[in-house]
Order: structure tokens, then C-alpha cells, then sequence
């Protein structure tokens, strides 16, 4: 059934299709209007389960806790300070192989205080043991709650999974969603049976020790069952094809990537508008394409490897600052492309803090950035540096624009604001004035920083466009 | 979704996204309409469209925007919208100057007012009039749901009922279907007078049996207009000493008159610069924040002559905007307010049992203060 959904009410209505026995949740903005259609479905007999009310986030993962050691399939959803609350439950749940399922409504992080969406809460948990999966829209959004059940519950990987979704610009925003039917979610996810559980009449200890001679056996299993589950997520894609006709992109999906030089790696909702972005450049004669990493966790450092074998250059886009390095996709991106014998320059594009928005103009500027840092990296190897003349038509020198069918108008999600000049700026990290006079600048001459990375990391609207007035 | 990014989709193939952008205030239903709208366009197979609020702490009566996008393709931006093609205004004061910078060439304004705005871009239709008339409250967001059927032909009112009648609790949509049939009407009739740029605009006024609606044809800037509508009524506290209605903008203070710290002219002016404030570990209160962000409708006035300084006001304001001015020995003198943090909820003005303290249409006030009448 096809409904015109935002992402918090998509995804109450696939944890209604899981048919979870328990949910336990403590409000939060943007995450409170799933679990307020949640406890409205349980009222009216919709949904059978218990919606219990508690009074922390600490304490709704230690109750989801509870629930899922009793063999109940479990429910909680949080955002930004909650989950951060609940950090402590995080590891618990984890290391005790609860198949518990987590929306996450991704939100910045105080101080300032900032109701809004980045995705600084989840990646400052990303060590912390649970799959991690990050939703484009709201129909993904929806599926990725049926989804990420039979992946929690797969007993080869037994762990639990934080869906998460951008705050507000899934979590508030409408869209056109297809519902399944009852049956069909019951076809693709079957009731949850364990016998890994508490039992009257085989009594088990639960939340138990384990010294140093068996602890790294609990920790390697973990991990390697964490690189397990990336087989299992593509056998759940498929069988949920099967049931459901929508087929995703497994850990990383591709975007005009086979003949691209120029790759922008992003996550959520943001890579609807890379896409469009690589469209319109594409039609200028840039050879850009763009990946979208699903999960983090675990991490897709082969498939990545597979897509940007051989690109010219390869820019991460995020919205997230591990401050003093670089963004954390960033250092999982190199990492992975390091240890795959990836030579490819990289870049970061720090965005969409606090809710800001990364427009259109941004991510064309961004790839501008990608395609001077190519040709340096070209010149640098001696080879024919093609990097020079992407970068003219990503800056729209070239003559391609003409052929755009309404100079005045506005087309499909591209922004009528001509692109920035002035692309790849020596001064990154442009640091005001006043403490630039006192301290020298990361990578200035006489800076004793050795700032990990200084100028490789871009941040939007700050490098690019000088002091936010 | 997967699947739709595999094909890239040709250049010429790629159609024009339609974007509404609505203005109006909490509990006026804007965002309401707004996913209505994205709801309706996107029953036609292979349609899509996207309806979101402008994101932040809600209030009735506070000014919020509400955006709907639709289009044939997928609709990846999903920012907020900054140039639209049609710009609704379900509470006239909120029409501003430089309301052009939000509209697309060729786009419209819709606007629920009775008055002309002397722009040929500007269609101002009495939406208070029929949702009144037909609902029995003023409640205007269907209104304009069935005048872009009107406008915007991607839009169908088989569609906008189809929508009400799906997102709108039973005992609503019948008389909501009622609102869109009464303004498709009016503006049906309304546009082909106003495809006549001579034909005057009474004539469509006139012609409607509730609602009325007018464009005049462009002679002066719709700004002057809008600066000058309100000059004209004198205010109530015309006249009251200067310490009793201090304006935000000009803090005067009468002389032997000291106030306390955050009237002081010697208070450092807070920095701008991030280089400062985004270091600074504590705030000058509403630092970095839009002066009252535009939540006061209506701006409370204290009588001086009237006040017996009782301090019930200064007791039962939720935001204690409310505060002692003292005389050069330090008593106190009498009370003021501080405006750029006063919501307008008027929770004073009914505390007050001498009534002394008034309540004044905030537009109003604004217009005096820029007009420099005191």
C-alpha cells in the first residue's frame, strides 16, 4: 500500500510488520514521532507487544536488553544525546549478543546545543560493537527495520543493529512509501526463536565476567562474526528482493562509477543530491560518479576497494568532525584503500553540521576540489594530467551549460546559483585572523602542528566561503 | 531506494520540479497543507514529491515555513527552498519586503489578504473568508490547496480531495472538500479576469459570492505599499513616557533614569566574529539568536500613569522579560520590557488588574517605529 509517509512514521510501520514483543523508548527530537506511533498502534491492538515507558535511554536499551534475553524480539529508537547516553548499554548489548534493532535519528551533538541533523552521534559510537546501517530515504528507511532483524537474528551473527536515519531530512520529511502486506513481512521475517535465552527450566546467569585468558576468545568472535554478517546481509537483500521486489545495494552502492575518475564517497540522505550533481556534471564532461556507503559497520573496505580501483582521485563527504584528525569515514576510506594498495589521492568534505544544509553548488565545488587535486597528483607521477580540464568544466567553464534547456528556472534539484570560482584554495582550514596572527596555521610555514591531515580536510561553508558572517 | 540509481537518467529527460514554499503560523495548518499537496501530487504513478516543515521549536502563533517539491524524477535535494514557484502566505504579516528573492521568474505569491498589493505577482484571496464561511473558524491551508489547482496544472483538485479525504480525520475532509470546491471557484473565475491586466480588480471582488480576490496591476513596488499600510492609525502608547515602552530598537532611556545591566550602553556589544563567540563558554542571553524570532504578534504596551507598580506582571511572565527601572537612588521607578525576548503571549496584560498594560498589533508598532512618528 502506497502511503505519503515521513521517515519516523515509515519506519513505525516496519517494526510493526516485524512484530516486536517488546518496545521500550524514551522520547526524543527527531526521533519521537516513531515511538509515539508505536505506543498508538500497541494501544489500538495494531501492534502486540508491550511499549514499555521508561525513564532514561540508559535505561531503554538495558529494558530492550532484558526483553531480548528472554528470546522476545525487541524494539528501541534514540537520537543524539540519548544515544549517547545509552552508551554505556551499548557495549552490553553488543558484547552479550542481543539481536536488539536501534533507529537511531541521526542529530547533532551539544555543545551548542542543536536539535538538528549530522551524523556526529552515531560515528562517535562506531566502536562500540553494533552493526551500523545508514538509510537514504524513507522507503529504505522502512525496509531496513525488516531488514535489520533477520540480519540481527541470523545465528551466525547474533548482534544488534542501529538503523539510522537522518534527522529531519528523512526523520520530518514526506515521501510516497509502499507498505507491505502483513504477510509478506511474515514471508521474509519469520517469528524470532532462540534457544539462546533465559529459561525457568534450564536456569542461565546473564551479564557475566571473563578474565584475560577467555576474554579476547568473546572479542575475536565478536569481530569476526561482525565480518560474518556482511555475507549475511547480502543473502537477506536477496531473499528480500524476492519477497519484496526492491533491490538494494548491498554494504556500498554505485553511482556512474565504472567509467569515472573523480568518485565522491557519502552516507544517508545526502547522496540524493550527489547523484543529481554527478548527473549534471556528467553532461558537462566530468568524469565523476559517486559511492554510497550502507553500512559502517561492518566495514566495506573490499567492496570499496573493488568500486575505486583505478580513480583518479576519491573525496569523502560527511557530516561528522573527529576534531583534531578528519572526519571518521574519512580515516575508514583511507585505511581501507591504503591496505587495498589504493594509490588514489583523497580528500574531505566536512558538511552539514547542525543541521546545515549542503547544497548543490557545494558538492559541484567539492568535485572541482577532486579534480584539481587529481591533476596535481598526475603532474606529480608525470603523467598527462587531465585533472585541470575537469576541473574547468566542474566549474562550468566549459561550454556544456548551454545546453541547459532553462538558464531561469530551476531543474531537477540543481540549485540556479552559478558555481563558486576560486575552486581549490591553497588556504584550507583558513583559521580567522586573530588567532592566525598568535599560532601559524597547520602545514604554514613555521607551524609546529603537525595537524593530522590539515590539508586534506575541507570544511563547507567555512574553507570554501571564507568567515561565516 | 535501490535499483532507481543504476540508469542515469538523460539530460533532456529531466523535468521540472515544481516547489511551493508556505508561510504561515502555528496552528494555521501550513505544514498540513504542504504535505497534502505532496500527498496529491504524488498519487499519479511514477510522480513523486516531498513535503517537510521548516525544522524547530514549535508554537502557536509563531511563524513557521513548510515546503512541498514535486516532481517526474526522484527528488534528491532535499534542502530547504530557497526560489519557488508559487510562495503561499497564510498570514498576510508575514509578507515582508523582499519577498521577490523567494519567488522564481514567473512565479507567484499567494497571499490571504482582503487588500490589493499593487504587484501583478502578488493574488490575494480571502482565505479567512471562505474557511470561515464554510468551517466556522478561520483556517485557511485548504484554501489554497484548491487555488494552485487552479494555478499549477500538475496539480489536480481530483487529486487534493483524493489526498484530504485520505490524510484528514473523516469529520473534516467533507467540509475541507467544500473549502477546495469554493476556491477553485473564486480563483477559476479570478484568473481569467486577471489574464486581463486592465480589467479592474473590484470587478473580481464584486463577482464573488465569499471571497475576494485582487491584483492590481503593477504600478508602484508592493514594499512602499506594504511600509505604508499600517502608518496610519495612531498607537495607544503614543504619548507614554519613554521609560514605560522602551523599543528594542532604539532603547532610549529617559535621563536620570539607570537600568540595569543589559540596558547599559557600556555593555560590550556580543562579537560576531566566530574566531570569538565560538570559543566563548558562556552567552550573553540571545546571543547569535533572531531578535524574539518573530513569535510577537501582539506587543504589550505598560501605562505608566496606570502601573502601581504591584509587579504582578513581573511575577506571571514566563520569559521575565519584565524589569525594574530604577531612579538615581536606586528605587524603583517604574517597569519595562524587554523586547527583543517578549513573545507577545500576553500573559502581563491579564495578570494586570489596573489595566495598565495594553496589547498592540505588533505590525503596527514596527511600522511606527520605521516611520520615526515617535
Amino acid at each position: 500500500m502506497k502511503r505519503f509517509l515521513s521517515g519516523d512514521e515509515a519506519f513505525a510501520e516496519g517494526v510493526r510488520l516485524a512484530r516486536p514483543a517488546v518496545i521500550s523508548a524514551y522520547p526524543i527530537t527527531p526521533q519521537t514521532v516513531v515511538v509515539e506511533r508505536l505506543s498508538e498502534m500497541v494501544e489500538s491492538g495494531q501492534l502486540n507487544a508491550h511499549y514499555v515507558h521508561v525513564e532514561s535511554e540508559h535505561s531503554a536499551l538495558s529494558c530492550a536488553m532484558g526483553a531480548s534475553a528472554t528470546g522476545a524480539r525487541t524494539f528501541t529508537a534514540t537520537s543524539s544525546q540519548g544515544l549517547l547516553y545509552m552508551a554505556e548499554v551499548l557495549t552490553y548489548a553488543a558484547g552479550g549478543r542481543f539481536p536488539i534493532v536501534m533507529m537511531n535519528a541521526n542529530r547533532a551533538t551539544a555543545l551548542p546545543w542543536n536539535i538538528y541533523g549530522d551524523q556526529r552521534d552515531s560515528l562517535a559510537l562506531l566502536d562500540h560493537g553494533w552493526i551500523q546501517v545508514y538509510a537514504q530515504d524513507n522507503q529504505e528507511a522502512l525496509d531496513l527495520a525488516l531488514m535489520a532483524y533477520a540480519v540481527a537474528e541470523h545465528p551466525s551473527v547474533s548482534l544488534p543493529v542501529m538503523v539510522n536515519i537522518d534527522g529531519f531530512a528523512l526523520t520530518h520529511t514526506y515521501e510516497a512509501v509502499d507498505i507491505p502486506e502483513q504477510q509478506q513481512a511474515d514471508e521474509f521475517l519469520p517469528s524470532y526463536e532462540t534457544r539462546n535465552r533465559f529459561d525457568f527450566e534450564q536456569p542461565v546467569n546473564l551479564g557475566y565476567s571473563a578474565g584475560p585468558e577467555f576474554n579476547r576468545h568473546y572479542q575475536y568472535w565478536h569481530h569476526r562474526d561482525m565480518l560474518v554478517a556482511e555475507t549475511v546481509i547480502d543473502e537477506v537483500e536477496q531473499r528480500f528482493a524476492q519477497v519484496m521486489g526492491r533491490q538494494y545495494g548491498g554494504m556500498a552502492e554505485e553511482y556512474r562509477t565504472a567509467d569515472a575518475q573523480l568518485v565522491l564517497v557519502c552516507v544517508g540522505s545526502v547522496a540524493g543530491l550527489v547523484r543529481q550533481v554527478v548527473d549534471q556534471l556528467r553532461d558537462q564532461g566530468v568524469p565523476c560518479g559517486m559511492v554510497r556507503l550502507r553500512y559502517l559497520r561492518p566495514f566495506p573496505a573490499q567492496r570499496l576497494n573493488q568500486l575505486l580501483a583505478g580513480k583518479a582521485a576519491v573525496g569523502v563527504l560527511e557530516k561528522d568532525i573527529s576534531f583534531g584528525a578528519e572526519g571518521t569515514v574519512f580515516t575508514n576510506v583511507n585505511s581501507a584503500l591504503a591496505q587495498g594498495g589504493n594509490g588514489a589521492p583523497t580528500m574531505n568534505f566536512i558538511g552539514g553540521l547542525g543541521g546545515d544544509d549542503i547544497t548543490a553548488a557545494q558538492i559541484r565545488n567539492a568535485f572541482a576540489r577532486l579534480a584539481a587535486l587529481a591533476e596535481g597528483d598526475q603532474r606529480a607521477k608525470g603523467a598527462p594530467a587531465a585533472g585541470l580540464q575537469w576541473a574547468e568544466a566542474a566549474a562550468g567553464k566549459a561550454s556544456a551549460s548551454a545546453q541547459d534547456p532553462a538558464p531561469t528556472g530551476t531543474r531537477n534539484g540543481l540549485a540556479p546559483d552559478p558555481v563558486p570560482t576560486g575552486i581549490c584554495r591553497a588556504e584550507i582550514l583558513s583559521l580567522p585572523q586573530r588567532v592566525a596572527d598568535e599560532y601559524p596555521r597547520p602545514g604554514q610555514p613555521g607551524a609546529t602542528s603537525s595537524a593530522h591531515s590539515s590539508n586534506r580536510v575541507v570544511f563547507l561553508g567555512v574553507d570554501d566561503e571564507g568567515e561565516v558572517a | 531506494m535501490g535499483g532507481k540509481g543504476t540508469v542515469p537518467v538523460p539530460l533532456r529527460e529531466r523535468l521540472f520540479m515544481i516547489e511551493v514554499l508556505w508561510h504561515g503560523r502555528g496552528g494555521q495548518g501550513a505544514f498540513t497543507a504542504a504535505r497534502l499537496l505532496g500527498a496529491a501530487a504524488s498519487l499519479e504513478e511514477g510522480a513523486h514529491a516531498l513535503a517537510f516543515p521548516s525544522f524547530g521549536p514549535e508554537r502557536r502563533g509563531a511563524p513557521i515555513r513548510a515546503f512541498t517539491k514535486f516532481s517526474r524524477e526522484p527528488i534528491g535535494d532535499r534542502s530547504a527552498i530557497q526560489r519557488a514557484d508559487f510562495v503561499v502566505y497564510l498570514d498576510e504579516t508575514l509578507l515582508q519586503p523582499g519577498w521577490q528573492q523567494e519567488l522564481k521568474p514567473g512565479g507567484r505569491v499567494l497571499v490571504n489578504s482582503c487588500q490589493q498589493f499593487g504587484d501583478e505577482r502578488i493574488v490575494a484571496i480571502d482565505a479567512n473568508g471562505i474557511s470561515t464561511a464554510l468551517l466556522g473558524r478561520p483556517i485557511p491551508n485548504t484554501v489554497f490547496l484548491g487555488a494552485l489547482t487552479v494555478l499549477c496544472p500538475s496539480v489536480t483538485e481530483a487529486a487534493v480531495k483524493e489526498a484530504i479525504a485520505q490524510y484528514m480525520p473523516e469529520k473534516l475532509y467533507q467540509k475541507n472538500w467544500a473549502v477546495v470546491d469554493e476556491a477553485v471557484r473564486t480563483m477559476s473565475a479570478a484568473a481569467e479576469i486577471l489574464s486581463l491586466p486592465k480589467k479592474q480588480p473590484e470587478a473580481a471582488c464584486s463577482a464573488q459570492p465569499i471571497a475576494k480576490i485582487s491584483q492590481a496591476v503593477a504600478i508602484s513596488g508592493a514594499d512602499s505599499l506594504l511600509a505604508k499600510k499600517t502608518q496610519t492609525e495612531p498607537l495607544p502608547h503614543e504619548g507614554l513616557p519613554k521609560a514605560h515602552c522602551r523599543s528594542a530598537a532604539s532603547s532610549p532611556v529617559a535621563p536620570g533614569i539607570r537600568c540595569r545591566l543589559r540596558d547599559s550602553a557600556d555593555a560590550a556589544a556580543p562579537s560576531l566574529n566566530p574566531a570569538e563567540f565560538a570559543k566563548n563558554t558562556c552567552y550573553a542571553a540571545g546571543h547569535l539568536v533572531t531578535k524574539n524570532a518573530g513569535w510577537r504578534n501582539q506587543r504589550p504596551i505598560i501605562d505608566g500613569a496606570a502601573c502601581t507598580l504591584c509587579l504582578q506582571c513581573y511575577l506571571y511572565c514566563p520569559d521575565g522579560t519584565i524589569f525594574k527601572v530604577r531612579d538615581e537612588g536606586g528605587q524603583t521607578a517604574g517597569l519595562s520590557i524587554d523586547y527583543d525576548f517578549c513573545k507577545g503571549c500576553g500573559v502581563c496584560a491579564r495578570a494586570c488588574r489596573f489595566g495598565a498594560i495594553a496589547m498592540v498589533d505588533e505590525a503596527q508598532a514596527l511600522a511606527v517605529e520605521k516611520g520615526g512618528t515617535r
